[in-house]
């Protein structure tokens, strides 16, 4: 039980989590994973107990490192989970060891092909001559509008600048790499132009056991003004966004972030008393989602339960409050 | 000079439409003075020619195309009499401060009765700079009532730093956020109080852009959505099936312009209004009164149908929305 147990990569690795030089989503968890392994292949306990707790140890120690997106824990207790399985059938390190680097790999292998797989679902749910729109940079968003345009769609594609930080921007110039016609608005043009759209598709920074999404602030207003308009709405999200913490009750934190995202210092100077809120995330209820794309294929968004219940396998209510944290962290 | 006056008047010096419609009028009327037209026809077409100049600098700003037709109209009728240029000078001066004094008094009447909807305690969510709505604002404070406002920074030209600054000498507790997230906050909200650039005959309001999301959304969460606006913003041409302009800004308003280059085949599209559908207002707050949006007919009946039938300033051009 004591700190030396945990190999110096594996705190090189929740450092670099910590100092948000690791950052994404998937990055994120698949790092996690990958210091579980070394925990794994380094410990050099001589008993089953002993390894467990090496690695519970590794793991509070990942989970500690910040206030973190949804899918560090679901990295985390994807790997314990299968140990804690094994575990309860041998009580042989060796045995353990195997069970912890198998399901280390399949969460990595899985993490890596779902956003192709999420491509290849969603893109089957774009039509040729398609006016989409986006809001803010998501990997899983951008593979389904690259996939349909790779088949041959004649697809354009609205991208919202996004204030704060204009993670808009990102989206635009990879999409415009391969050639897709992009128009670039403020967020505040989303409703306007909401006439010409067919399809809406966005990311997910999270998605909660009723089937809400929670994704980059200004997403739900962007939703409702589709589906006032009668234009569909698309959240492309791998399983591991999926928060079990809410099966439990837990609400997703939204990360109040710093004001000189939104004004400077010296500007602010100018406005004194004023008091600036920036919330990162907002929650679309689930009412204004038509369909959620996943690795594991397509679902309503009240089947969301439906996913953490199968992914999750037969998590316990003790796994869950052990590895778990609270507030969900900025994911470009 | 005159170039000077439009490029001051685009420029984002002046915020809202009743600051933007003051500074033309003034403009206006400067420049009837230093006319050097000897006719009386000469002298009223040189004027009706800025005043198209003044109005195209802002298409959608319906209250200055109303307040530049009057002024206008009542020249043409004065060289028509006869008067010789300089008698006409001080018809523009006299029409100009007659119209700028309306204006004031509508903005004060519409705050003592905007005022009036409102209840100590609220937290009222503002959009875009709104003379009107900082009237309001102003008149329920002198009322004793304890106001909390949220403004929206308003992208892209960020005239809600602007409202911020004026709502700071106000005295009232402020909290700015980014346009995005009045979802995230519409919960904590009250009422929802916004200008407009234009009312249209079915009672749509034309107004900053994002205005109609801000609207959908709190009718959706049952926010009442008050819109502050002056009969002189009710567009009379479209009683004849004419569109409001919407205008759209510079691009570079959008991504700036030494960012372009990495943007190559891009579009970039930067509508400066959106419709507020009138389902979406719960009534609008003018100097005569509190209306409902379908209401903004029987405005145009009394008010504008005298002005439509002398047909004589033109300003609005071809259209997307109304």
């Amino acid at each position: 039980m004591s700190a030396h147990r945990i190999p110096p990569e594996v705190g090189q690795i929740a450092e670099d989590i910590r100092e948000m030089k690791i950052r994404g989503a998937g990055e994120l968890a698949r790092s996690a994973v990958r210091a579980l392994m070394i925990t794994c292949e380094r410990s050099s306990a001589e008993n089953a107990q002993d390894f467990v707790s090496d690695l519970r140890e590794a793991a509070k120690a990942l989970l500690e490192t910040r206030p973190t997106a949804v899918s560090l824990p679901n990295g985390i207790r994807y790997v314990m989970h299968r140990v804690s399985l094994a575990y309860q059938t041998t009580k042989e390190v060796e045995q353990l060891r195997l069970a912890g680097m198998k399901a280390g790999d399949e969460f990595i292998s899985n993490s890596k092909t779902a956003i192709e797989r999420i491509g290849e679902i969603g893109a089957r749910r774009i039509k040729d001559g398609d006016v989409l729109m986006t809001h803010c940079n998501s990997s899983a968003a951008i593979a389904v509008i690259e996939t349909a345009w790779e088949m041959g769609k004649r697809i354009q594609v609205y991208v919202t600048e996004t204030r704060p930080r204009f993670q808009g921007r990102i989206t635009a110039s990879i999409l415009i790499k391969h050639g897709i016609p992009v128009t670039m608005i403020v967020d505040d043009a989303a409703r306007y132009f909401m006439k010409d759209i067919n399809k809406v598709i966005v990311g997910a920074d999270a998605v909660t056991a009723n089937g809400a999404v929670v994704n980059k602030i200004g997403t739900s207003m962007i939703a409702l003004a589709a589906r006032e308009s009668n234009v569909r709405t698309f959240v492309a999200a791998e399983t591991y966004k999926f928060s079990p913490e809410t099966m439990i009750g837990d609400v997703v934190a939204i990360e109040q972030r710093s004001t000189d995202e939104v004004i400077s210092e010296s500007e602010l100077g100018e406005l004194p008393r004023v008091e600036v809120k920036n919330p990162s995330f907002d929650v679309t209820p689930p009412e204004y989602i038509d369909l959620i794309i996943t690795e594991k294929g397509i679902i309503p968004p009240q089947g969301a339960i439906l996913v953490l219940q199968e992914v999750m396998g037969t998590i316990t209510p003790e796994e869950l409050e052990e590895y778990r944290t609270f507030t969900l962290a900025e994911v470009d | 000079m005159i170039t000077e006056v439009l490029d001051r008047i685009r420029s984002e010096e002046f915020r809202g439409p009743t600051r933007v419609t003051q500074a033309a009028l003034r403009a206006l009327d400067e420049a009837s003075r230093v006319s050097r037209s000897g006719s009386p026809n000469e002298f009223a077409e040189e004027q009706a020619a800025f005043a198209d100049l003044l109005v195209k600098t802002r298409p959608t700003a319906i209250l200055l195309a109303n307040g530049v037709r009057l002024v206008i109209d009542s020249v043409r009728k004065g060289a028509n009499q006869g008067l010789n240029a300089s008698a006409l000078q001080d018809v523009v001066s006299k029409t100009v401060d007659s119209f700028l004094g309306e204006i004031q008094k509508s903005v004060d009447q519409i705050g003592e009765i905007g005022a009036r909807r409102l209840r100590s305690g609220d937290t009222v969510l503002c959009y875009g700079y709104s003379t009107s709505v900082l009237s309001i604002v102003e008149k329920a404070q002198r009322q004793g009532k304890d106001l909390k406002v949220v403004v929206c920074e308003a992208r892209p030209e960020l005239e809600g730093r602007t409202m911020a600054k004026e709502l700071l000498k106000l005295n009232v507790p402020t909290t700015m956020i980014i346009d995005s997230a009045v979802s995230h906050f519409m919960k904590d909200v009250d009422r929802v109080l916004t200008g407009a650039d234009a009312v249209s005959a079915n009672g749509a309001v034309i107004n900053k852009i994002g205005t109609s999301t801000i609207a959908a959304i709190a009718h959706l969460s049952r926010v009442n959505v008050f819109v502050a606006a002056s009969v002189y913003k009710f567009s009379p041409e479209t009683i004849l099936g004419e569109l409001v302009e919407i205008e759209e800004l510079d691009p570079s308003l959008v991504i700036p312009r030494e960012m372009m280059t990495q943007f190559k085949g891009m579009k970039i599209r930067n509508p400066a209004f959106d419709v507020t559908p009138p389902e979406h207002i719960d009534l609008i707050l003018t100097e005569r009164g509190v209306i409902p949006p379908q209401g903004a007919i029987m405005i145009l009946r009394q008010h504008g149908s005298g002005a439509l039938s002398t047909g004589a300033t033109r300003p609005l051009g071809t259209a997307h929305a109304g």
